[in-house]
Protein backbone atom coordinates (compact mmCIF):
# COMPACT_ATOMS: atom_id res chain seq x y z
CA UNK A 1 0.00 0.00 0.00
CA UNK A 2 1.27 3.32 -1.00
CA UNK A 3 2.49 6.02 2.00
CA UNK A 4 2.16 8.86 -0.52
CA UNK A 5 -1.43 10.63 -1.10
CA UNK A 6 -2.52 9.63 -5.01
CA UNK A 7 -1.85 13.55 -6.99
CA UNK A 8 -5.92 12.72 -8.73
CA UNK A 9 -7.48 12.66 -5.13
CA UNK A 10 -5.44 15.62 -3.96
CA UNK A 11 -6.64 17.36 -6.82
CA UNK A 12 -10.34 16.21 -6.09
CA UNK A 13 -10.04 16.80 -3.14
CA UNK A 14 -8.78 20.39 -3.57
CA UNK A 15 -11.91 20.62 -5.77
CA UNK A 16 -14.18 19.76 -3.43
CA UNK A 17 -13.15 21.81 -0.64
CA UNK A 18 -13.21 25.09 -3.39
CA UNK A 19 -16.74 24.00 -4.59
CA UNK A 20 -17.86 24.05 -0.42
CA UNK A 21 -15.81 27.45 -0.14
CA UNK A 22 -18.89 28.82 -2.98
CA UNK A 23 -21.71 26.19 -2.01
CA UNK A 24 -21.88 26.08 1.44
CA UNK A 25 -24.52 28.76 2.78
CA UNK A 26 -24.89 28.10 6.54
CA UNK A 27 -22.24 29.18 8.91
CA UNK A 28 -21.50 26.25 10.85
CA UNK A 29 -20.61 23.59 7.99
CA UNK A 30 -18.66 26.53 6.79
CA UNK A 31 -16.57 26.84 10.08
CA UNK A 32 -16.22 23.40 10.69
CA UNK A 33 -14.68 22.70 7.16
CA UNK A 34 -12.26 25.91 7.25
CA UNK A 35 -11.63 25.10 10.39
CA UNK A 36 -10.98 21.34 9.76
CA UNK A 37 -8.68 22.06 6.59
CA UNK A 38 -7.02 25.28 7.71
CA UNK A 39 -5.35 23.61 10.34
CA UNK A 40 -4.39 20.32 8.73
CA UNK A 41 -2.96 22.77 5.87
CA UNK A 42 -1.34 24.81 8.35
CA UNK A 43 0.61 21.74 9.43
CA UNK A 44 1.40 20.03 6.08
CA UNK A 45 2.37 23.76 4.77
CA UNK A 46 3.50 26.20 7.07
CA UNK A 47 6.84 26.24 7.05
CA UNK A 48 6.83 26.08 3.11
CA UNK A 49 4.24 28.55 2.23
CA UNK A 50 4.42 31.71 4.52
CA UNK A 51 4.22 34.00 1.84
CA UNK A 52 0.58 32.69 0.74
CA UNK A 53 -0.21 32.55 4.50
CA UNK A 54 0.98 36.55 4.74
CA UNK A 55 -0.68 37.71 1.55
CA UNK A 56 -3.95 35.42 3.09
CA UNK A 57 -3.90 37.29 6.13
CA UNK A 58 -3.36 40.75 4.14
CA UNK A 59 -5.93 39.99 1.75
CA UNK A 60 -8.54 40.04 5.02
CA UNK A 61 -7.69 43.24 5.62
CA UNK A 62 -8.64 44.16 2.35
CA UNK A 63 -12.38 42.37 3.11
CA UNK A 64 -12.40 44.20 6.15
CA UNK A 65 -12.31 47.24 4.49
CA UNK A 66 -15.12 46.14 1.61
CA UNK A 67 -17.18 44.62 4.63
CA UNK A 68 -17.28 48.00 6.73
CA UNK A 69 -17.36 50.07 3.37
CA UNK A 70 -20.68 48.24 2.07
CA UNK A 71 -22.37 45.83 4.19
CA UNK A 72 -25.59 47.29 5.77
CA UNK A 73 -27.60 46.20 8.91
CA UNK A 74 -27.82 47.97 12.14
CA UNK A 75 -24.94 50.57 13.43
CA UNK A 76 -23.10 48.78 16.58
CA UNK A 77 -20.29 51.06 16.43
CA UNK A 78 -19.58 54.55 15.40
CA UNK A 79 -15.94 56.01 15.70
CA UNK A 80 -16.13 59.53 13.94
CA UNK A 81 -17.14 59.06 10.67
CA UNK A 82 -16.43 55.29 10.83
CA UNK A 83 -20.06 53.22 11.33
CA UNK A 84 -19.47 49.41 11.27
CA UNK A 85 -22.44 47.89 10.74
CA UNK A 86 -23.73 44.30 12.09
CA UNK A 87 -23.93 42.92 8.30
CA UNK A 88 -20.01 44.08 8.50
CA UNK A 89 -18.91 41.77 10.79
CA UNK A 90 -21.11 38.56 9.92
CA UNK A 91 -19.82 39.33 6.32
CA UNK A 92 -16.28 39.66 7.10
CA UNK A 93 -16.46 36.35 9.09
CA UNK A 94 -18.30 34.63 6.91
CA UNK A 95 -16.00 35.78 3.60
CA UNK A 96 -12.36 35.11 5.24
CA UNK A 97 -14.06 31.66 6.64
CA UNK A 98 -14.61 30.96 2.56
CA UNK A 99 -11.31 32.30 1.93
CA UNK A 100 -9.46 29.91 4.25
CA UNK A 101 -11.12 27.00 2.69
CA UNK A 102 -9.82 27.70 -0.94
CA UNK A 103 -6.24 28.60 1.02
CA UNK A 104 -6.29 24.93 2.82
CA UNK A 105 -7.18 23.58 -0.58
CA UNK A 106 -4.09 24.76 -2.17
CA UNK A 107 -1.73 24.13 1.13
CA UNK A 108 -2.83 20.79 1.43
CA UNK A 109 -2.39 20.23 -2.26
CA UNK A 110 1.06 21.96 -2.77
CA UNK A 111 2.03 20.19 0.67
CA UNK A 112 2.00 17.02 -0.72
CA UNK A 113 2.23 16.36 -4.36
CA UNK A 114 3.36 18.80 -7.06
CA UNK A 115 1.80 19.21 -10.81
CA UNK A 116 3.57 17.22 -13.02
CA UNK A 117 2.76 14.04 -10.37
CA UNK A 118 -0.61 15.66 -11.03
CA UNK A 119 -0.93 15.38 -14.75
CA UNK A 120 1.31 12.01 -14.95
CA UNK A 121 -1.54 10.48 -12.55
CA UNK A 122 -4.54 12.18 -13.84
CA UNK A 123 -3.06 10.62 -17.80
CA UNK A 124 -2.94 7.37 -17.05
CA UNK A 125 -5.06 6.64 -14.00
CA UNK A 126 -8.02 8.75 -14.71
CA UNK A 127 -7.58 8.76 -18.29
CA UNK A 128 -7.30 12.58 -19.02
CA UNK A 129 -6.97 12.69 -22.85
CA UNK A 130 -3.05 12.96 -23.91
CA UNK A 131 -3.59 15.90 -25.49
CA UNK A 132 -4.73 17.80 -22.40
CA UNK A 133 -1.62 16.42 -20.18
CA UNK A 134 0.56 17.37 -23.13
CA UNK A 135 -0.90 21.45 -23.33
CA UNK A 136 -0.69 21.54 -19.76
CA UNK A 137 2.96 20.10 -19.14
CA UNK A 138 4.27 22.25 -21.80
CA UNK A 139 1.92 25.00 -20.42
CA UNK A 140 3.73 24.69 -16.79
CA UNK A 141 7.26 24.32 -19.00
CA UNK A 142 6.71 27.65 -20.60
CA UNK A 143 5.58 29.52 -17.99
CA UNK A 144 8.76 30.56 -15.63
CA UNK A 145 9.90 31.75 -19.62
CA UNK A 146 6.98 33.96 -20.12
CA UNK A 147 7.85 35.21 -16.59
CA UNK A 148 11.10 36.50 -17.49
CA UNK A 149 9.86 37.86 -21.20
CA UNK A 150 7.74 39.81 -19.02
CA UNK A 151 10.42 41.07 -16.85
CA UNK A 152 12.42 41.38 -20.19
CA UNK A 153 9.68 43.75 -21.59
CA UNK A 154 8.97 45.74 -18.61
CA UNK A 155 12.92 46.35 -18.64
CA UNK A 156 12.15 47.75 -21.97
CA UNK A 157 9.29 50.02 -21.37
CA UNK A 158 11.04 51.45 -18.74
CA UNK A 159 14.14 52.33 -20.78
CA UNK A 160 11.48 54.03 -23.22
CA UNK A 161 10.28 55.84 -20.80
CA UNK A 162 7.08 53.66 -20.59
CA UNK A 163 4.91 52.39 -17.23
CA UNK A 164 6.40 48.88 -16.76
CA UNK A 165 2.73 47.97 -15.25
CA UNK A 166 0.17 48.91 -17.73
CA UNK A 167 -2.93 50.25 -16.54
CA UNK A 168 -5.09 51.12 -19.45
CA UNK A 169 -6.28 48.61 -22.55
CA UNK A 170 -3.98 50.60 -24.90
CA UNK A 171 -1.07 49.77 -22.50
CA UNK A 172 -1.83 46.17 -22.05
CA UNK A 173 -2.14 45.92 -25.93
CA UNK A 174 1.39 47.70 -25.90
CA UNK A 175 2.45 44.68 -23.55
CA UNK A 176 0.67 41.67 -25.04
CA UNK A 177 2.03 41.71 -28.57
CA UNK A 178 5.90 41.39 -28.25
CA UNK A 179 4.59 38.42 -25.35
CA UNK A 180 2.08 36.43 -27.73
CA UNK A 181 4.31 37.22 -30.95
CA UNK A 182 7.66 35.59 -29.59
CA UNK A 183 5.25 32.87 -28.10
CA UNK A 184 3.84 31.74 -30.90
CA UNK A 185 7.31 31.23 -32.81
CA UNK A 186 7.89 29.23 -29.82
CA UNK A 187 4.65 27.22 -30.01
CA UNK A 188 4.76 26.29 -33.48
CA UNK A 189 8.72 24.69 -33.27
CA UNK A 190 7.61 23.10 -30.03
CA UNK A 191 4.40 21.40 -31.73
CA UNK A 192 6.54 20.54 -35.15
CA UNK A 193 9.22 18.96 -32.77
CA UNK A 194 6.48 17.16 -30.72
CA UNK A 195 5.05 15.75 -34.08
CA UNK A 196 8.56 14.87 -35.16
CA UNK A 197 8.65 12.86 -32.42
CA UNK A 198 5.84 10.52 -32.91
CA UNK A 199 3.64 12.33 -30.69
CA UNK A 200 0.47 12.04 -32.27
CA UNK A 201 1.47 8.28 -32.57
CA UNK A 202 1.89 7.80 -28.94
CA UNK A 203 -0.11 5.69 -26.54
CA UNK A 204 -0.81 6.61 -23.02
CA UNK A 205 -0.20 3.91 -20.23
CA UNK A 206 -3.63 3.50 -18.41
CA UNK A 207 -2.70 1.66 -15.02
CA UNK A 208 -5.51 1.31 -12.19
CA UNK A 209 -6.11 3.94 -9.52
CA UNK A 210 -3.22 3.30 -6.43
CA UNK A 211 -5.13 4.15 -3.22
CA UNK A 212 -2.60 4.49 0.14
CA UNK A 213 -4.21 5.13 3.60
CA UNK A 214 -3.71 9.02 3.37
CA UNK A 215 -5.99 8.20 0.15
CA UNK A 216 -8.67 6.36 2.65
CA UNK A 217 -8.36 9.01 5.29
CA UNK A 218 -8.73 12.00 2.20
CA UNK A 219 -12.18 10.34 1.19
CA UNK A 220 -12.98 10.26 5.00
CA UNK A 221 -12.76 13.57 5.50
CA UNK A 222 -14.68 13.98 2.62
CA UNK A 223 -17.05 11.94 4.13
CA UNK A 224 -17.15 13.90 7.11
CA UNK A 225 -17.66 17.28 6.01
CA UNK A 226 -20.92 15.94 3.93
CA UNK A 227 -22.21 14.91 6.98
CA UNK A 228 -22.01 17.66 8.88
CA UNK A 229 -23.23 19.56 5.61
CA UNK A 230 -26.26 17.67 5.87
CA UNK A 231 -26.55 17.57 9.71
CA UNK A 232 -27.32 21.75 9.43
CA UNK B 1 -18.03 16.58 -32.25
CA UNK B 2 -14.90 15.61 -33.00
CA UNK B 3 -12.36 18.68 -32.14
CA UNK B 4 -8.96 18.08 -34.87
CA UNK B 5 -6.54 19.77 -33.34
CA UNK B 6 -2.92 18.94 -34.89
CA UNK B 7 -0.24 19.01 -32.11
CA UNK B 8 1.10 22.75 -33.28
CA UNK B 9 -2.39 23.87 -32.17
CA UNK B 10 -2.01 22.23 -29.10
CA UNK B 11 1.50 23.77 -28.11
CA UNK B 12 -0.41 27.15 -29.28
CA UNK B 13 -2.78 26.66 -26.76
CA UNK B 14 -0.40 25.76 -24.35
CA UNK B 15 1.44 29.28 -25.07
CA UNK B 16 -1.79 30.98 -24.27
CA UNK B 17 -2.13 28.92 -21.23
CA UNK B 18 1.36 29.63 -20.12
CA UNK B 19 1.10 33.17 -21.37
CA UNK B 20 -2.18 34.25 -19.39
CA UNK B 21 -1.39 31.84 -16.34
CA UNK B 22 1.99 34.30 -15.77
CA UNK B 23 -0.35 37.65 -17.08
CA UNK B 24 -3.36 36.53 -14.40
CA UNK B 25 -0.76 36.35 -11.32
CA UNK B 26 1.39 39.84 -12.95
CA UNK B 27 -2.45 40.80 -13.22
CA UNK B 28 -2.86 41.63 -9.98
CA UNK B 29 -0.80 44.34 -9.36
CA UNK B 30 -2.50 46.54 -11.46
CA UNK B 31 -5.94 45.78 -10.23
CA UNK B 32 -4.95 46.81 -6.60
CA UNK B 33 -3.33 49.49 -7.39
CA UNK B 34 -5.87 50.97 -9.13
CA UNK B 35 -8.26 50.03 -6.74
CA UNK B 36 -6.15 52.11 -3.88
CA UNK B 37 -6.29 54.84 -6.16
CA UNK B 38 -10.27 54.59 -8.16
CA UNK B 39 -11.93 52.37 -6.12
CA UNK B 40 -13.44 48.78 -6.86
CA UNK B 41 -15.10 50.10 -10.04
CA UNK B 42 -12.71 51.84 -11.77
CA UNK B 43 -10.60 48.55 -10.62
CA UNK B 44 -13.08 46.14 -12.39
CA UNK B 45 -13.57 48.67 -15.86
CA UNK B 46 -9.77 48.48 -16.28
CA UNK B 47 -8.47 45.21 -15.23
CA UNK B 48 -11.26 42.58 -15.04
CA UNK B 49 -11.38 42.14 -18.86
CA UNK B 50 -7.89 40.40 -18.38
CA UNK B 51 -9.20 37.38 -17.05
CA UNK B 52 -11.36 36.92 -19.55
CA UNK B 53 -9.48 37.35 -22.66
CA UNK B 54 -7.45 33.84 -22.89
CA UNK B 55 -10.83 32.80 -24.54
CA UNK B 56 -10.68 35.07 -27.44
CA UNK B 57 -7.13 35.13 -27.86
CA UNK B 58 -7.26 31.32 -28.95
CA UNK B 59 -10.45 31.56 -30.55
CA UNK B 60 -8.90 34.25 -32.85
CA UNK B 61 -5.42 31.99 -33.30
CA UNK B 62 -6.85 28.43 -33.82
CA UNK B 63 -10.24 29.13 -35.22
CA UNK B 64 -11.60 25.47 -34.23
CA UNK B 65 -14.78 24.09 -31.75
CA UNK B 66 -13.50 24.34 -28.16
CA UNK B 67 -10.70 26.97 -28.88
CA UNK B 68 -12.05 29.21 -26.68
CA UNK B 69 -12.93 27.21 -23.77
CA UNK B 70 -9.62 25.14 -23.70
CA UNK B 71 -7.32 27.83 -23.95
CA UNK B 72 -9.59 29.76 -20.72
CA UNK B 73 -9.76 26.78 -19.12
CA UNK B 74 -6.08 25.59 -19.18
CA UNK B 75 -4.90 29.29 -18.58
CA UNK B 76 -7.52 28.59 -15.10
CA UNK B 77 -5.36 25.24 -14.57
CA UNK B 78 -1.91 26.63 -14.68
CA UNK B 79 -2.58 29.58 -12.59
CA UNK B 80 -4.53 27.16 -9.89
CA UNK B 81 -1.47 24.71 -10.04
CA UNK B 82 0.66 27.62 -8.81
CA UNK B 83 0.44 27.54 -5.11
CA UNK B 84 -1.74 31.21 -4.49
CA UNK B 85 -4.24 32.08 -2.03
CA UNK B 86 -7.37 31.42 -4.27
CA UNK B 87 -6.68 27.77 -4.87
CA UNK B 88 -8.59 25.89 -7.60
CA UNK B 89 -11.55 28.93 -7.22
CA UNK B 90 -9.00 30.10 -10.94
CA UNK B 91 -10.18 26.74 -12.65
CA UNK B 92 -13.57 27.18 -11.78
CA UNK B 93 -13.91 30.96 -12.89
CA UNK B 94 -11.91 29.97 -15.94
CA UNK B 95 -14.10 26.98 -16.94
CA UNK B 96 -16.86 28.91 -16.68
CA UNK B 97 -15.54 32.19 -18.55
CA UNK B 98 -14.74 29.60 -20.90
CA UNK B 99 -18.01 27.84 -21.89
CA UNK B 100 -19.89 31.63 -21.82
CA UNK B 101 -16.93 32.50 -24.76
CA UNK B 102 -17.49 29.23 -26.80
CA UNK B 103 -21.24 29.77 -26.22
CA UNK B 104 -20.60 33.02 -28.79
CA UNK B 105 -18.59 31.64 -31.03
CA UNK B 106 -20.91 28.37 -31.17
CA UNK B 107 -24.20 30.52 -31.70
CA UNK B 108 -22.21 31.72 -35.00
CA UNK B 109 -21.51 28.30 -35.84
CA UNK B 110 -18.03 29.03 -35.68
CA UNK B 111 -17.88 30.96 -38.81
CA UNK B 112 -16.74 34.21 -37.77
CA UNK B 113 -14.06 35.23 -35.18
CA UNK B 114 -13.96 38.32 -36.27
CA UNK B 115 -13.45 41.87 -33.59
CA UNK B 116 -16.94 41.57 -32.75
CA UNK B 117 -17.36 37.72 -31.92
CA UNK B 118 -14.02 38.91 -29.58
CA UNK B 119 -15.40 41.49 -27.91
CA UNK B 120 -18.79 39.42 -26.80
CA UNK B 121 -16.91 36.37 -26.04
CA UNK B 122 -14.98 39.15 -23.91
CA UNK B 123 -18.30 40.76 -22.27
CA UNK B 124 -20.43 37.17 -21.88
CA UNK B 125 -18.19 36.11 -19.08
CA UNK B 126 -19.12 38.71 -16.34
CA UNK B 127 -21.72 37.04 -16.48
CA UNK B 128 -20.49 33.60 -14.59
CA UNK B 129 -17.73 35.61 -13.20
CA UNK B 130 -20.07 37.99 -11.58
CA UNK B 131 -22.14 35.25 -10.27
CA UNK B 132 -19.41 33.34 -8.92
CA UNK B 133 -18.78 36.29 -7.25
CA UNK B 134 -22.11 37.01 -5.70
CA UNK B 135 -21.47 33.29 -4.23
CA UNK B 136 -18.04 34.12 -2.46
CA UNK B 137 -18.81 37.82 -1.97
CA UNK B 138 -22.99 38.33 -1.08
CA UNK B 139 -22.51 38.67 2.48
CA UNK B 140 -20.20 41.72 2.25
CA UNK B 141 -21.69 43.21 -1.04
CA UNK B 142 -25.27 44.21 -1.38
CA UNK B 143 -27.05 43.36 -4.98
CA UNK B 144 -27.36 46.73 -6.52
CA UNK B 145 -23.20 46.89 -6.27
CA UNK B 146 -22.96 43.67 -8.07
CA UNK B 147 -25.34 44.91 -10.71
CA UNK B 148 -22.53 47.79 -11.46
CA UNK B 149 -19.71 45.66 -11.36
CA UNK B 150 -21.44 43.62 -13.05
CA UNK B 151 -21.99 46.25 -16.34
CA UNK B 152 -18.48 47.37 -15.54
CA UNK B 153 -16.63 43.83 -16.18
CA UNK B 154 -18.71 42.92 -19.14
CA UNK B 155 -17.59 46.47 -20.65
CA UNK B 156 -14.12 45.71 -19.82
CA UNK B 157 -14.53 42.38 -20.94
CA UNK B 158 -15.64 43.92 -24.53
CA UNK B 159 -13.00 46.23 -24.28
CA UNK B 160 -9.85 43.30 -23.83
CA UNK B 161 -11.96 41.22 -26.03
CA UNK B 162 -11.20 43.38 -29.16
CA UNK B 163 -7.66 43.70 -27.72
CA UNK B 164 -6.74 40.21 -27.41
CA UNK B 165 -8.51 40.01 -31.27
CA UNK B 166 -6.40 42.97 -32.37
CA UNK B 167 -3.38 41.61 -30.94
CA UNK B 168 -3.72 38.03 -32.22
CA UNK B 169 -4.34 39.54 -35.93
CA UNK B 170 -1.42 41.46 -35.42
CA UNK B 171 1.26 38.90 -34.78
CA UNK B 172 -0.76 35.62 -36.70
Amino acid sequence: MRNKANPSVLFLYGLFLTILAFALRKIEPLIFSALLNMSIGLILGFKRFRFLIAAFLLSLVGVAVNAIIFAGGEPIYQLGPLIIRSKAITGFIEVSLRLALMLSATLIFSSLTNPRDLLRSLESELGLPKQVSFTVSLSLRLLRIFEADIREVQAVRKSRGLRTIPLTPSGWSSFLSPLLSIGLERGRWIGIAAELRGFSLRKSKKTCLKLGLLDFLIFTLILVQIIVFLMF
Amino acid sequence: MKLNYTTVDLAILAVVAALFGAIFAFAWTPYYAIKAIGGKPVAVLLTYGIWYMAAPLAATLLKKPGSAILGETLAGLVESLIPQIGGFSSLIYAFFQGLFSEIVYAIGKYKNFGGLQAALAGAVPALPSILLDIFLWGSVYPPEVFVILLVLAMISGAIYGFIAYSVAERVR
